[in-house]
């Protein structure tokens, strides 16, 4: 204890000794009108974009409203300590975010004040907020995966680091799950991620931190949070502020992965924020810039080029659509600027379908470059398999029996490899799991196995390799691809488990 | 605030004619006694009200402005007519912010905890003189809130050099510092 109370005697005696300091010139203005979390400023001459300012009841404020006699501002924390009157002060700053290591493992607001109560966090660096997405001269092509462990993902829409994939659906498709998924199965890999919680319920983000505690999956893990009962403003600055802190990774010649979950509550924030500002509403009362708005944050995703280090920042943006309209404003927009998405349906998920992943809407503009060479090997032909057998499907309503016997074989393979694509939530697969498994269904292993046994045929199928075959398994994680020895030993090893079976 | 820009067209127009006039100093001291006068509530809303006709208002407006410059006159008149006589005041420091950019003079309102005395109220101003390059006309106001030392504003700029900020800037860092 004294150690301690000596330490905080000593820095206490550095700050009064340094108490006083410089005066400096300061750009003031006056609030003359404040209300919704906007005020407006008179004076501020010179504030700039974006500049930061504070209000003397401690909350800051953001210059968005440079007009000829006023200044209108966002009010980042509770307007109601701010009075008509008030000496608004100008910083000469924009809006920045402390970054680096020290922050995984965390939960922190936008402007990175701790949220989870294990005390303050000590970074050594900030980043600007906003800042300009990276140019084509210090990009290069996406060419290493993201594995998400979620097969029927990695399998037909491989996302590939620094690309943009979109997670789109109605509510309660399983969006925010396969981002779950997705940061549960980096656990021990080299990819740092960043939730980034935008306008959602706390429960909601507690659960998250938790279940992400619970498998392990914190430690690579910083999540930025601006819940719903936070002003628009905050809501706004989020995936700015995540962006920014994965940047940092990036800069660091690291890789890393975004989520921001999502962009439809940041638009509706945005929306809010620019009707009180009193700019001219667009279509669905959105602003004018509202593409700029998700653009420009979408953009700041890279693969740098090994020049600058080589790191990456992988956006896995979501967006929540209505009855399963994509046709809307902010869906389209997103749809436009990513690289792919990946389509959930309500139906699918109700008839247990789960990731409700439709395979037939999503895509991924990166394609299989962004694919380990094993899974591209067994999952080449899925992808068709599975589109034949939607479109026979229809027809097999009728009744299977006139069907001619490669019609039928279609289907069943079809139904086998639908069942395959079922993947229990918190269960990401690790590589080797989903190659052996993949190769099993599509070489015809599975093919004499019943339809309602193929999971627990999957299952134990992968439970019998590891043990049996982990050389050969071990081999497809090392080289994330299988040569002609190991995959005899798969092969061996399958018919020697079938005939358990 | 589409009370300022309005304000301002008004007070340039004024401006132009005291130039063309040469009289832009002596309209500034009218101005003010005009305005002091219609700084009395019962002024203000007798010129305010609509259940006064515009003529009535125009003649007392005459009346009051009698001896002054026929400028100053019409300058009322013209705002009264549009019930714009709220205006004025910040017709009235738009027009002096005018002349001070001309005559090459800032105001620069100075806060202090006690009263300065005139020595220092010169060094004060040739020290800000200096620095801003201009002249510096003060307006010294008493605030014992600041508990020490002194603010000075100079248009939208301050600079705080008051005890009261400097602690509050301590008690945040204190709190915020890590012991680290």
């Amino acid at each position: 204890m004294t150690t301690r109370g000596q330490d905080i005697a000593s820095v206490l005696k550095k700050q009064i000794e340094e108490f006083g300091g410089e005066t400096t010139l300061t750009e003031v203005g006056t609030v003359v009108a404040v209300g919704d979390g906007i005020a407006q400023i008179h004076g501020l001459s010179k504030v700039g974009f974006g500049e930061l300012l504070s209000f003397p009841s401690g909350v800051s404020g953001l210059a968005l409203n440079l007009e000829e006699d006023a200044v209108g501002a966002a009010i980042m924390g509770s307007d109601v300590g701010v009075k008509e009157g008030d000496l608004v002060k100008a910083s000469g700053l924009v809006a920045q975010v402390p970054v680096g290591d020290a922050l995984l493992g965390r939960v922190v607001g936008p402007l990175g004040a701790p949220l989870d109560g294990k005390g303050p966090v000590r970074t050594e660096g900030q980043r600007n907020i906003e800042v300009v997405a990276p140019n084509v001269a210090m990009r290069q092509a996406v060419n290493t995966p993201v594995q998400t462990g979620i097969k029927s993902i990695d399998g037909m829409i491989p996302v590939g680091r620094g690309q943009r994939e979109l997670i789109i659906g109605d509510r309660f498709t399983g969006k925010t799950a396969i981002a779950i998924d997705t940061i549960i199965n980096q656990k021990g890999q080299d990819l740092l991620c960043i939730y980034v919680a935008i306008g959602q319920k706390q429960s909601k983000v507690a659960g998250i931190q938790a279940t992400l505690e619970e498998h392990g999956a914190m430690e690579h893990t910083v999540i930025v949070a601006a819940n719903a009962s936070d002003p628009a403003p905050m809501q706004y600055l989020a995936p700015y502020a995540g962006c920014a802190i994965g940047e940092e990774f990036m800069a660091g010649g690291r890789d890393a992965l975004i989520i921001y979950d999502d962009l439809t509550k940041h638009a509706w924030a945005y929306r809010q924020m620019s009707l009180l500002l009193k700019r001219p509403p667009g279509r669905e009362a959105y602003p004018g810039d509202v593409f700029y708005l998700h653009s420009r944050l979408l953009e700041r995703a890279a693969r740098l080029d090994d020049e600058h280090g080589g790191g990456s920042l992988t956006a896995l943006p979501i967006i929540e659509t209505q009855a399963g309209d994509v046709s809307g404003y902010i869906p389209t927009n997103v749809i436009s600027i990513t690289d792919g998405q990946i389509y959930l349906e309500s139906d699918l998920f109700n008839a247990g379908i789960r990731p409700a992943v439709n395979a037939g809407l999503s895509v991924s503009r990166v394609g299989s470059a962004a694919q380990t060479r094993a899974v591209k090997k067994v999952a080449g032909r899925m992808r068709l398999e599975l589109a034949q057998y939607a479109a026979l499907a229809s027809f097999a309503q009728f009744g299977a029996s006139d069907l001619d016997a490669v019609t039928r074989a279609q289907l069943e393979r079809g139904q086998r490899l639908t069942e395959l694509l079922k993947q229990p939530q918190y269960k990401p697969n690790g590589l080797a799991q989903m190659v052996s498994a993949m190769y099993a269904v599509v070489n015809g292993y599975m093919d004499d196995v019943p339809v309602d046994r193929v999971r627990e045929f999957e299952e134990r199928l992968v439970g019998y390799l590891e043990t049996s075959k982990a050389e050969a398994m071990k081999a497809i994680d090392e080289t994330k691809d299988y040569d002609e020895a190991t995959e005899t030993a798969l092969k061996e090893g399958i018919t020697a488990f079938k005939a358990t079976f | 605030m589409a009370k300022a820009p309005t304000a301002r067209r008004y007070a340039q127009a004024l401006f132009a004619l005291a130039d063309e006039k040469n009289a832009s100093e002596a309209w500034l001291d009218e101005l003010r006694e005009v305005k002091m006068a219609l700084d009395d509530p019962t002024v203000a809303l007798y010129l305010t009200t609509p259940r006064v006709p515009a003529e009535e208002k125009l003649a007392v407006v005459t009346r009051l402005c009698e001896g002054r410059d026929p400028m100053i006159r019409n300058l009322l008149g013209l705002l009264a007519s549009r019930q714009g006589t709220p205006l004025l005041g910040a017709v009235v420091a738009e027009y002096e912010s005018l002349l001070n950019v001309r005559l090459g003079r800032v105001q620069a309102e100075v806060t202090t905890a006690a009263p300065i005395s005139a020595e220092q109220q010169q060094r004060l101003r040739d020290s800000l003189g200096a620095s801003l390059q201009k002249t510096v006309v003060l307006d010294p106001r008493e605030d014992p809130e600041i508990i020490g030392g002194l603010v000075v504003r100079v248009g939208d700029q301050i600079i705080d050099g008051s005890v009261r900020s400097k602690l509050v800037a301590l008690k945040q860092r204190l709190a915020n510092e890590s012991l680290a």
